[in-house]
């Protein structure tokens, strides 16, 4: 069944994540669950998918080449198109002080530690793009 | 104990002087000594500098110059905060020149005619031995230097090693749970349950990969915790919960125990979870089938008032000899109570850990062919006692 939002329009998510068996699984996960999956292997390419195709989330890997996911958040969150899609980290590491960066200083719709469930995946990105299709409703109701 | 070598400088005006000097410090019949003489300050230096004596005996009255000058060029070369290794001869009635030799880092002073033979001896070898003392602690300082970075870089290796092994753990565990889930189509019985059996492996990896993690943190002291006011016996209760199933599936009998009223404790409910799943994981391991483990709660005034939590088997048991360093990282006891486990030998050594950061303590009791009983303790605070005050009476 396919994940559409109140236009009807199936929802994108863009997976940036270096490890490709990952992110081919995530993906397989995603379009399983509904959505519309764009991946990218680096944070470069990460975010110049993110300009061209405006997904409604980011499924952000922190730890990665030519950037790493600090760099995808900060520039996507410097320009205007892009600036309000809602990413959700994830990572391998557990250095501390990492989710309250991801939450706090990036204001993230989530922060998952790998290994993670699947099912914590999928109810966070829903939780996400309702909290995300929520608040631009809101918006253009003012 | 083999005869020690030192190489002593005589700073003198007078060469019979030095000659005395010699002579005396010469009779330590545990020692072999070699002198080098100066009699003026410029002299005295350029052989400090050249020579790095052991000792240097110095009379205040030198050649175009005093002692304490030279004191304090010495100081200037010395350049660190190691003692300079000078025994002060002044004339009989000059204890000013003494205490000011003092000052500027001599460490002892013989007054010229007054000292006995014997005097000048335990003032040299007083100097000799603060200096060997100086050169202990500076290659204590240096292996410690090494230790510390050796330890960092293995810290460096574990976090490395935790963070690589966990991506491709990942995508395994993710890969499997798409099939589970039957998203490429339904599966067999049989496949279903290889492929549980194959997502459960990955998660005794992940397990494994936790353990990696905490023991760089905790040694590293990077280890933080979050301590919240929380029933204990609620937090062994979700434990048991969660595990009831593994453990009856062996045929295990699970017995829980709770002393009622018990007042709350601040925990790191994260920590101490692991603390009790990793005991009655080993409790599993080493009871039969048909065995019983016993989880109890209760409390304990050993010292400072507790809550106490003990998981008993019954188990092999562990030989006295092994109970000592059963808490000790990498030391590990098979199922059947021998040395050499499965596993990394980490699990107790991160209970421990976990326990200290709460102020509580943690040990183990066992008799061979009668099982173990390991057991930990969190203190009650007096905030926690308030706090204890404040929730809701009915919480067992």
């Amino acid at each position: 069944m396919l994940q559409r939002n109140r236009c009807e329009r199936v929802r994108t998510i863009l997976v940036i994540e270096d490890d490709e068996k990952l992110a081919i699984a995530l993906a397989v996960r995603l379009k399983s669950s509904g959505y519309h999956v764009l991946v990218a292997y680096d944070a470069l390419a990460g975010v110049c998918q993110a300009v061209k195709h405006e997904p409604d989330l980011i499924l952000l890997d922190i730890a990665m080449p030519l950037g790493g996911g600090w760099s995808v958040a900060d520039r996507t969150r410097s320009m205007p198109n892009t600036a309000a899609i809602p990413i959700i980290f994830i990572t391998a590491s557990k250095e501390p002080g990492l989710r309250a960066k991801a939450l706090e200083e990036y204001a993230a719709a989530g922060f998952l530690e790998k290994p993670f469930e699947a099912s914590d995946l999928v109810s966070m990105i829903q939780k996400a793009l309702d909290d995300s299709t929520g608040m631009s409703s809101q918006a253009s109701m003012e | 104990m083999g005869q020690t070598r030192a190489h002593i400088l005589i700073v003198d005006a007078d060469p019979a002087d030095r000659q005395a000097c010699q002579q005396t410090i010469a009779a330590c019949p545990d020692r072999e000594t070699v002198f080098s003489e100066a009699a003026s300050a410029e002299e005295a230096l350029r052989l400090y500098r050249a020579e790095q004596p052991d000792c240097i005996v110095l009379e205040h009255q030198l050649e175009g110059s005093d002692g304490l000058e030279l004191l304090k060029a010495l100081q200037g070369e010395n350049g660190t905060s190691a003692p300079l290794p000078v025994v002060m001869l002044t004339a009989y009635g000059n204890e000013s020149v003494a205490a000011e030799a003092l000052k500027l880092g001599a460490q002892d002073y013989c007054v010229k005619g007054r000292v006995t033979a014997g005097g000048l001896r335990n003032a040299v070898d007083k100097v000799l031995m603060l200096r060997k003392i100086e050169e202990q602690r500076r290659d204590l300082e240096s292996a410690n230097h090494d230790l510390r970075r050796m330890n960092g870089e293995i810290r460096d290796w574990y976090r490395a090693l935790a963070h690589e092994l966990k991506t491709p753990l990942s995508s395994a565990r993710e890969f499997l749970a798409i099939q589970l889930d039957g998203l490429n189509g339904p599966l067999t019985p049989e496949q279903f349950k290889q492929l549980t059996l194959a997502k459960e492996s990955c998660n005794q990896m992940a397990a494994l990969i936790e353990d990696l993690f905490d023991a760089a943190r905790l040694d590293t002291g990077k280890m933080t915790i979050h301590l919240m006011p929380a029933f204990m016996e609620d937090i062994v209760a979700r434990v048991l919960d969660s595990m009831a199933v593994a453990v009856e599936g062996k045929g295990i009998c699970l017995k829980r125990e709770v002393e009622p009223g018990l007042p709350q404790v601040l925990v790191d409910e994260h920590l101490i979870t692991k603390v009790i799943r990793n005991l009655l994981n080993n409790a599993v391991k080493f009871a039969p089938a048909g065995g019983e483990i016993v989880v109890t709660v209760r409390a304990s005034v050993n010292g400072q008032e507790s809550v106490l939590v003990s998981v008993s088997d019954t188990g092999c048991g562990i030989e006295k000899h092994h109970l000592g360093r059963i808490f000790d990282r990498l030391y590990q006891i098979g199922s059947d109570g021998s040395l050499h486990g499965i596993g990394l030998g980490l699990g107790l050594a991160i209970c421990r850990e976990s326990v200290r950061l709460h102020n509580g303590e943690i040990w183990a009791e066992s008799e061979p062919g009668k099982g173990s009983t390991f057991s930990f303790t969190i203190p009650v605070s007096r905030g926690t006692e308030q706090l204890a005050g404040d929730a809701p009476a009915e919480s067992v």
